[in-house]
C-alpha cells in the first residue's frame, strides 16, 4: 500500500522546495510548524489533528493536511449514531460513530485499525499486495476486503458499491486532493490522514486517538498510546544515561547520481537522535527530502560509522550495483549496514510501512540496538536486519 | 581550401582563431569541472590530488567522481551535438535532433521495462546480478530496435519527410506505453524512473566510461566518414543525387551513426534533451557556416563546452544540493540560443 | 548513331511508381541529342517535361526502355560517374543559410573530389571559371540566402558548369527570372553549348527563347517526342498541337510566321 503515488509532482517538488528552502537561506520558513507545535504542546504530540468533545459530539479536525497546505483544514462532526444530529451543521461534515464500514488508503491506517481490534471493519484497501497483517491477507483472500486500485486508477464503481461510511485517503498535495473530489460529489466522505505529515515519531503514533473516536473506543486507544510513549521515553532516558558516544549515521541510498538526504527535522533523524545517534545531517531543515551531489555525500559518509535504510538493498551487492564506488566507505567495509527488511512478507509487503509508525518504542529499540551494541542486545532486532 | 581567394582565406584565418579561442574555452570548462564540485576543495589539493597525490578522500573525489564526469559530460555533449547536427541536416529540418526519430523513446521504454518490473523473465535478482549494466542494455536494445525499424522504413519510403513522420509518430506511441506502464507501477519504482528520465552523468563505471567512449569514437568516426554526403545533402536530395549521392546509402550511414551515438548516451546518461538541438544552431552561428568539414570540428569544441559549463551549473557550486542535469541544459541552453538569435539580426534564419 | 551522340531515348517510358506496374504519363519516347547541341524540351503544361528531364539526370527511375548516354545505358553506370557526365539543375529552390555562392558552387566539384570533399587547386581553378562565366565574380564570398532569385539561379548554374559534365540537364532555367536575367542565362547556355562542346537540354515555356536560341526542339506531344531543328517542326505545324480548341480562335497562321521569323532570325 501506497503512501504518496502521485510521484512527479512529489519529485519536482522535492526540487523546487529545496530550491527555495536554499535561496531563503534555511530555517525562516518554519514558523508554520512552530507555531503549530506551540499550540499543540499541552496537549499532544501530533500537530496535524485536534479533538475537542462536548456533550453531543466531538469535533475533528485535521490541519492542512498535506504538504505546504494552508487554510485547508477538515472538519468533522463525529456523532454517535442513533443521536440527533447536531444544529447548523453541514450533513457532509457528520460522520456517525463507532464507523463500521471503513476504505483504507494507506497501510498505517490499517496497522492502527488492527491494533483497536477493529479489522472487520475494513472493507476496502488500496494495494491488496501491499498487506503485511496476516488477518487482513486472510480477510482479503476470503473476500471480505476488496483492492479499491489506488489514485487516478481508483475503482470509484467498486467504492460506491461498498458506500463505506469513510473512506481514510491522504492526500500528497491539492492536486491529489481533486481525485477524491468526484467520490465526495457521490456523497461519500473522504477523510484525510496527515499522520505521514508528522514528523515526531510519537505525533505519528499519536493519530491511533483519531481511530479511537471513529471507533468509539478512546480510552483503549489513549491507554495504547500512553503504553507507547511511557516505553518510548523510558527507553530514551536510559539510552540518554547509558551512553557516551554517540554514532555517525547515514541514511539512504542514492540514485544515479544524486543522493535524496532526509533532512534534519524528519521522523528518521529524529528516532535516530532519540536512539542516541548523530545523524550527519542532523542541522539541516527542510520539509522534503534534498537532492545532493553524491560527491558531497559522499565526503561526509567517510566518517559514518553506520549506515541504516540504504533504499530497498537487501544485500551489499546490491549496494555495489548501484554505484560501485560506495564500496569504498568506511561503513560499507566494516559492514555496519542495517535496512529496515526484516518483516517482508511473500507478497512483497513490509511490515515496517505498516505497524513502523505504531511501534515509534520498538523503532527506537532497534535502532539504540545497532547504535549501542552493548546496551541493548541486537539479536532481538524486529524491523531491522543487518546487510550482509 | 587553402589557395582561395582573399576573403576565403580571411575566413579561413577568422576560423583558426575561432577554433583556438574555442579549444581554450573547452579545455577551461574542463578543468574547472575537476575544480568545482558540491564538495568545496581547495584548487591546490585538487592539483595535488592530479600531480603528486593528496589526502585518499581528494584523490577519491577527484579522480573517481569528477573526473570521470567530466569526461563523460565532453563526450555526451560532443555525441549529441553531432548526431543533432547530421539529423538536422538529414531531414533540413532546424527542429530535428538525436531524438527526433524516437531513440530517446525507444530507450526510455526498455529502462521502463527494468525499472517498473514489467519483464516477465527478467526477475529483480538478474538485474542486482548485472548492476548498473542493466539498465545500459535495457535501454540500448530499445534505442537499437527502434533504430532498426527506423533505418528499414528509410530504405523503404522515399519521401524523408514520410521517415520524419513515422519517427514522430513511434516516438509518441513508445511514449504512451511508457505511459501506462508508469500508471499501473509503483511508487519507488516510478520515482527511480522518473528520475532516470532527468539523466546523469556521474554514474558511470569505469568500464562503462570505456565502452561509452569506444562507442562515441565509432559514432563520430562514421559521422567524419559522411561528410561529404553531409554537405551534399544541403542541396536537398534532388540536387544531392544528381552530384552522385547514393541517397540510400548516405541516409544509412547517417542514421545508423546518429541513431547509435544518441541511443548509446541515452543508455548510460538517460535521455539528455535540448544540447543536441542546440548546439548544432550555435556552432552554426559561430562560424558561420554550413560546411559540415567546418561545422563537426567545431562542435567537438562548442559541444563538450556546453555540456561541461551545465554539469557544472547542476552541481550548484557552494550549495549541498544538485539539479537534474537535464533542466539545466535546457535552462542554460535556451537563452544562450535566444540571445545569440536576435544579436544575429542577418543570420536570423537558423537553418 | 555516331561519335557525337551523346543521349539516345530508347521507347523510354516515364511516369510514376516502379518498373512496368507504374503509370505512364506518355508512350514510349525516342529522341537524340549530340555533342554541343543546345535543346529545348517543350510542350503543355503537365505533359511529363520534369518528369522525363529528372528520368534522364537520374533523379527519377524509369518505367521501361533505355536511356543511353555516351552509348551506355543509364542505369549501369555508378552514380559517380553518372555525376560527371550529367548535371541538373531545376527550379527548386535552394533553402539553405551560411553557405557562400564559392561554397554553393563548389559542390558541383562533389563527383570530383576525395571523400572529404577536399577543394584542391584544380577544383578551385574549375569553381572561379564557372563563378567568372556566370558574371557573379562580385558575388563569390556573399551568402546564398542574401542574393537575389536570378543570382541565386546563376550561381546554381555555375554549381552545374563545376561540375563539368557533358551533358546538362535543366528544368526551366529561366523561370521565375526577370527578362533581362532569362535572356543573360539563354546567352550563356548558347556560349556553353557552342564553345564548350556542352549538351544542354532544358525545358522552358517561352516558344520564343525555344526557337530563336535551341539548335534542336524536343516537342512533348500527347502521342510522343517529336525531334527537329526549329524550323522544321514550325513547318509542319506541329506547334499548334500545344494549344487546345479554346485556344484556336486567335490568329494561328501570323503567329506561326512571327515564330518561324524568330527561329530564322
Amino acid at each position: 500500500m501506497i503512501h504518496c503515488r502521485l510521484i512527479i509532482p512529489w519529485v519536482l517538488s522535492h526540487i523546487l522546495i529545496s530550491l527555495l528552502l536554499n535561496a531563503c537561506s534555511g530555517r525562516g520558513s518554519g514558523s508554520e510548524y512552530d507555531t503549530l507545535n506551540e499550540k499543540q504542546k499541552h496537549s499532544q504530540r501530533a500537530s496535524r489533528f485536534t479533538l475537542e468533545e462536548n456533550d453531543s459530539f466531538t469535533r475533528l479536525t485535521i490541519i492542512n493536511p498535506w504538504q505546504g497546505a494552508t487554510g485547508a483544514d477538515q472538519v468533522w462532526h463525529l456523532v454517535p449514531s442513533g443521536s440527533f444530529p447536531p444544529e447548523n451543521v453541514d450533513p457532509s461534515e457528520i460522520i456517525y460513530v463507532p464507523v463500521k464500514n471503513v476504505v483504507c488508503m494507506s497501510s498505517t491506517h490499517l496497522a492502527m485499525i488492527s491494533a483497536l481490534g477493529e479489522e472487520e471493519s475494513i472493507k476496502g484497501v488500496s494495494g491488496a499486495g501491499f498487506l503485511y497483517n496476516p488477518e487482513l491477507i486472510k480477510r482479503y483472500e476470503q473476500g471480505f476486503i476488496k483492492d479499491v486500485g489506488y489514485e487516478d486508477n481508483l475503482n470509484k464503481e467498486l467504492i460506491l458499491d461498498l458506500s463505506p461510511d469513510l473512506i481514510m485517503a491522504y492526500s500528497i498535495g491539492s492536486e491529489s486532493a481533486a481525485y477524491m473530489t468526484k467520490l465526495k460529489e457521490l456523497g461519500i466522505k473522504v477523510m484525510y490522514n496527515a499522520d505521514y505529515l508528522e514528523s515526531d515519531p510519537l505525533g505519528k503514533a499519536e493519530w491511533i486517538k483519531l481511530f479511537g473516536a471513529l471507533y468509539c473506543c478512546r480510552e483503549r486507544a489513549d491507554s495504547l498510546f500512553r503504553e507507547i510513549s511511557d516505553e518510548y521515553h523510558r527507553l530514551k532516558k536510559y539510552i540518554l544515561e547509558n551512553t557516551d558516544s554517540k554514532p555517525n549515521v547515514l541514511l539512504g541510498l542514492p540514485f544515479r547520481d544524486t543522493w535524496y538526504i532526509s533532512p534534519g527535522n524528519s521522523y528518521i533523524s529524529k528516532l535516530i537522535s532519540d536512539a542516541g545517534g548523530n545523524y550527519l545531517w542532523n542541522e539541516t531543515y527542510s520539509s522534503v527530502s534534498m537532492p545532493m551531489g553524491i560527491e558531497n555525500v559522499y565526503i561526509k559518509a567517510l566518517n559514518a560509522d553506520i549506515w541504516l535504510n540504504p533504499g530497498s538493498a537487501s544485500a551489499k551487492d546490491e549496494i555495489i550495483a548501484v554505484d560501485p564506488r560506495l564500496a569504498s566507505l568506511p561503513c560499507f567495509t566494516r559492514g555496519s549496514i542495517y535496512n529496515n527488511t526484516k518483516r517482508i512478507n511473500g507478497r512483497g509487503a513490509n511490515d515496517y510501512w505498516e505497524s513502523g509508525t505504531l511501534n515509534p518504542h520498538v523503532l527506537l529499540r532497534d535502532i539504540a540496538a545497532i547504535m549501542h551494541p552493548g546496551l541493548i542486545a541486537k539479536k532481538d532486532l524486529v524491523y531491522y536486519r543487518k546487510i550482509e | 581550401m587553402k589557395t582561395v581567394n582573399n576573403n576565403q582565406q580571411l575566413s579561413g584565418s577568422n576560423n583558426v582563431l575561432l577554433f583556438g579561442g574555442l579549444l581554450v574555452l573547452a579545455l577551461l570548462l574542463f578543468m574547472a569541472d575537476l575544480f568545482i564540485g558540491s564538495v568545496a576543495i581547495r584548487p591546490s589539493d585538487v592539483l595535488r590530488a592530479i600531480f603528486t597525490g593528496a589526502e585518499a578522500h581528494v584523490e577519491t573525489i577527484v579522480f573517481k567522481f569528477r573526473l570521470p564526469k567530466a569526461i563523460t559530460a565532453a563526450t555526451v555533449g560532443i555525441t549529441l551535438s553531432l548526431s543533432g547536427l547530421q539529423m538536422q541536416t538529414l531531414f533540413r529540418n532546424p527542429m530535428a535532433g538525436p531524438y527526433v526519430l524516437g531513440i530517446s523513446s525507444g530507450a526510455s521504454l526498455g529502462v521502463a521495462f527494468i525499472i517498473l518490473g514489467f519483464s516477465a523473465n527478467i526477475s529483480p535478482d538478474t538485474i542486482k546480478g548485472m548492476g548498473n549494466w542493466s539498465l545500459v542494455a535495457a535501454a540500448w536494445v530499445g534505442a537499437g530496435s527502434v533504430m532498426i525499424l527506423m533505418m528499414y522504413l528509410s530504405s523503404r519510403l522515399k519521401d524523408i519527410l514520410t521517415v520524419l513522420i513515422i519517427g514522430i509518430m513511434l516516438a509518441g506511441g513508445i511514449s504512451a506505453i511508457v505511459s501506462i506502464m508508469q500508471y499501473f507501477s509503483h511508487e519507488t519504482m516510478l520515482k527511480a524512473y522518473i528520475i532516470w528520465t532527468m539523466g546523469s552523468l556521474g554514474n558511470l563505471t569505469s568500464s562503462q566510461l570505456n565502452v561509452l567512449l569506444l562507442s562515441a569514437a565509432g559514432g563520430t568516426i562514421l559521422c567524419l566518414a559522411s561528410v561529404k554526403m553531409l554537405n551534399a545533402l544541403l542541396l536537398g536530395e534532388n540536387y544531392a543525387v544528381s552530384i552522385g549521392l547514393n541517397l540510400r546509402l548516405a541516409r544509412i550511414i547517417v542514421l545508423a551513426g546518429t541513431s547509435f551515438l544518441a541511443g548509446t548516451v541515452t543508455a548510460f546518461c538517460g535521455p539528455i534533451g535540448f544540447i543536441g538541438i542546440a548546439v548544432p544552431h550555435i556552432t552554426r552561428l559561430i562560424f558561420r557556416t554550413s560546411d559540415h568539414r567546418v561545422l563537426i570540428p567545431g562542435i567537438f569544441l562548442t559541444g563538450s563546452s556546453v555540456m561541461l559549463a551545465s554539469d557544472i551549473i547542476s552541481q550548484l557550486p557552494g550549495s549541498d544540493n544538485v539539479l537534474p542535469v537535464n533542466s539545466v541544459t535546457a535552462l542554460v541552453g535556451i537563452p544562450v540560443v535566444i540571445w545569440v538569435l536576435l544579436g544575429n539580426r542577418k543570420y536570423r534564419s537558423l537553418f | 548513331m555516331n561519335d557525337l551522340s551523346i543521349i539516345s531515348l530508347k521507347h523510354l517510358t516515364i511516369g510514376y511508381g516502379k518498373g512496368r506496374t507504374g503509370y505512364p504519363l506518355l508512350p514510349p519516347l525516342n529522341a537524340t541529342g549530340r555533342r554541343g547541341e543546345l535543346i529545348a524540351v517543350i510542350g503543355r503544361n503537365g505533359i511529363g517535361k520534369s518528369t522525363l528531364l529528372g528520368t534522364i539526370a537520374g533523379i527519377r527511375k524509369k518505367l521501361d526502355g533505355e536511356i543511353r548516354i555516351s552509348n551506355r545505358e543509364i542505369c549501369d553506370y555508378p552514380q559517380i560517374e553518372l555525376a560527371r557526365l550529367v548535371g541538373y539543375v531545376s527550379t527548386e529552390n535552394v533553402r539553405v543559410t551560411n553557405m557562400s555562392v564559392y561554397e554553393l558552387v563548389s559542390m558541383g566539384r562533389f563527383p570530383h573530389t576525395n571523400w572529404y570533399g577536399r577543394i584542391g587547386p584544380a577544383d578551385h581553378k574549375a569553381v572561379t571559371d564557372s563563378i567568372e562565366k556566370t558574371g557573379l565574380t562580385t558575388l563569390t564570398t556573399r551568402q546564398v540566402n542574401e542574393i537575389s532569385d536570378g543570382e541565386r539561379q546563376k550561381a546554381m548554374i555555375a554549381r552545374v558548369l563545376a561540375q563539368d559534365t557533358a551533358l546538362m540537364i535543366m528544368d526551366e532555367p529561366t523561370a521565375f527570372l526577370d527578362i533581362g536575367s532569362r535572356y543573360e542565362i539563354i546567352n550563356l547556355l548558347h556560349t556553353l553549348a557552342a564553345e564548350r562542346s556542352k549538351t544542354i537540354i532544358f525545358s522552358t515555356h517561352d516558344l520564343h527563347i525555344a526557337v530563336r536560341h535551341a539548335d534542336k526542339i524536343w516537342l512533348m506531344l500527347d502521342d510522343g517526342i517529336k525531334e527537329g531543328i526549329p524550323e522544321d517542326l514550325i513547318r509542319e505545324g506541329l506547334f499548334t498541337r500545344l494549344f487546345d480548341k479554346s485556344e484556336l480562335s486567335f490568329d494561328r497562321k501570323q503567329w506561326m510566321i512571327d515564330l518561324l521569323r524568330a527561329s530564322l532570325s
